[in-house]
Formats: C-alpha cells, structure tokens, sequence
C-alpha cells in the first residue's frame, strides 16, 4: 500500500479513510485530528494552563507530547496508585518522558498517602477500578486548584469513549449518556474543565503514533483491569469496525447529531443544595464531608 | 512459515503470507494490534516470505 499524499510505502492503513499514510503524513494527519478537536469543542484557549492527566500509558504521553508540540502551557499529573511494579514501571515512564522533554510532572503516590488502591478495593469491598476512580478524581480537582490549573486534558481516545457509549446504552444509563461529551464544564471551585483532545483518533491509531514518534510507554494493562467489560465492549466494536470500517467513529460521533438533546447534560451542583467545604480535607462537598474523605475513613475502620 | 510473536511473548507459526491473512489464521483482529516487521510498521496488504518473523503490538488498553 502507498501513501495516499505521496506514493512512499504507507506504515499504516486507515480503513476507515479508505487511506494509507507514511510516517510524516500520517503525523501529519494526527496532528490535524487533534487541532479539528480542540476546535470543534472549543477545548483549549492559548492562555490556558493544561494539567495533563497522565498514566505512563500510550494515550496520554501522546497528549502530552502534542499539546507540549502545539506550543500548550502544559504539566503532567500522575496519580502513583500503589500497584506493585505495575505502578513503579509506570511512574518512571512518565518521569523520564518529563525528563526528556523537560517538563513539569506532578506526582501523587497513594502508598505515600496511605491509601494504595488495594487496600481501599480491599477494605470497601468495591471494585478495585471504581474505587480508582474515585480516588483519582478527588487528586485531579486537588491538583488542579492548588496548580492555578484552568483545565484538565486527558487521553481518551475514540475506542474508549465509543466503548463508553456503548456500556451506557446497553444499561440504558441516562446519568452517564448525558456526560458524553468530549469537553466538560466546570463546576464550583475545585473541578475545572476536562476535555478529551484525541476524540477523533483511534487506539490503534495512538499506538502507532507513540510507535513512529519513540514515545516510550508502558505497554502493560493495569493488573486491575482484566476481565473488565469495557475491554468485551473493546473487542465487540473491533469486530464491527473489520466488518465495517467507520463503525465506531459513526456511532459516537452521530450521537450528539441523533441524540444528546434526549439527555441533557446536569451539574452536580444544579440537582443537590448547597455546596460546602468538607470538614476534613477543604474540598467541595455536598456533605460535610467529601466522597473521597468518606472513602478513605474506612481505612481506620 | 511466518513466526508470529504476540504482545504476552507466546510464539505461533502460519502458513499465510500476507498479514491480513495472517493476523485472521492466528485469531487476531487487525484494529487491535500494530504488526512490526524488521523493526518497522507495516500495513495489512503487505506479502512477507517464509521465515520472516512479525511482532504485534497490542493497542488496547484500559479498564
């Protein structure tokens, strides 16, 4: 197969463009797939200062790697979540990624706050990647307002999100649908506003940009995660993508021309009363004290 | 034969040539693995000889 822009040998086939590209003006095509997202959503304004929320995985040190090249005021924000060499592995892939290209990373380490996702998994009885959740979000908000942070980017990409959608049709889960949208608002004080900039780009897609750039990541899956439905909802959509190429890009793409005004998206703040401060740790709270800080109490119990 | 190495190390032959044939004799669906050949990315069409080995990569991740 050619390049569809200049006849080299093409190092990847993009069925659903019914194209081939070569290195260059295959990081010429993700890049452009990046800049359409950012505006179509209104993502990102120049004056924005980005907290990247990454894992060591290949989609979000892609993010960070582009954001960083289209001239974003970036830091990377890595939640350590206490798994073992899965976690040591990780952590130092995004340190040396940090390094490389010299920049800012902000670390969290849950052993260091006494709160390792198994243990918590362990001690609520919950699974281990709702209670991960959880717990990385109460870090994202804390990071990025103690930060000055003005927005939070991270790297999901189309797969994640089709696969998504797809889990919240099939439970029929009007909360969830109505938060599909690949830019967020911001709510109160402390959650700034997130946004999915490489919406428009497939897993494979990523990979074999991190592969063509020397993107070095942790190729590993969270130990945590197997036999996770949404890899199942992963596989299914592969195989209607084989058997027809556009599939995913069709199905969560459409939904916001189709159905998105059917569930409409609602604040946190808009259906409980008034917000607080958790007595514990200052966040904002519809209690008087914060999911997170409920959650970890259990520790000591 | 065409040595197929898979992300988790496990090693499967085939007798296929070209890669989107044999990505299909070894169970695997081309939108989940990037196939590297000598060191480099190549695109399903593509007709390897016998002997050569390829490496997938998996792309799938999360949980």
């Amino acid at each position: 197969m050619k390049c569809i822009k200049c006849e080299e040998n093409a190092v990847i086939s993009l069925s659903r463009h019914n194209a081939g590209f070569c290195k260059d003006h295959f990081t010429e095509y993700f890049h452009r797939q990046v800049e359409a997202a950012i505006k179509e959503y209104s993502m990102l304004k120049t004056s924005d200062r980005v907290m990247v929320c990454v894992s060591g995985g290949k989609d979000s040190l892609v993010l960070w790697h582009i954001l960083n090249l289209m001239g974003y005021k970036t830091a990377g924000m890595y939640v350590s979540l206490g798994i073992g060499e899965y976690s040591q592995k990780s952590k130092a892939k995004v340190l040396a990624f940090a390094e490389k290209n010299k920049l800012e990373s902000i670390i969290i380490d849950l052993d260091e706050e006494k709160c390792p996702i198994p243990l918590l998994a362990a001690k609520t009885k919950r699974n281990a990647c709702s209670v991960c959740g959880q717990v990385k979000r109460h870090y994202f908000n804390k990071v990025a307002l103690d930060g000055g942070f003005t927005v939070a980017a991270t790297g999901h990409n189309l797969d994640d999100e089709a696969a998504r959608m797809l889990g919240n049709v099939l439970r029929w889960d009007t909360k969830h649908l109505a938060k599909m949208s690949p830019i967020l608002p911001e709510e109160g004080e402390t959650i700034k506003r997130k946004v999915k900039p490489l919406i428009r780009l497939t897993e494979k897609e990523v990979a074999a940009y991190a592969f063509l750039n020397g993107i070095d990541y942790i190729p590993d899956e969270c130990p945590k995660s197997r036999g996770a439905s949404s890899l199942k909802f992963k596989e299914v959509l592969n195989e209607l993508e084989a058997a027809a190429p556009g599939t995913k890009h069709f199905f969560y793409g459409e939904f916001f021309r189709a159905a998105a005004d059917r569930f409409p998206y609602i604040t946190n703040e808009s259906d409980k009363d008034e917000i607080k401060k958790c007595i514990k740790c200052g966040a904002e709270s519809y209690l008087d004290v914060c999911s997170f800080c409920r959650l970890t109490e259990k520790l000591n119990g | 034969m065409v040595k197929v190495e898979f992300p988790d190390g496990t090693i499967r032959e085939s007798g296929k040539n070209r890669i989107k044939d044999i990505l299909r004799d070894v169970g695997q669906n081309e939108n989940a693995v990037l196939v590297v050949v000598d060191g480099c990315l190549v695109t399903p069409d593509l007709c390897v000889k016998n002997g050569t080995e390829i490496k997938l990569i998996s792309v799938v991740s999360g949980g």
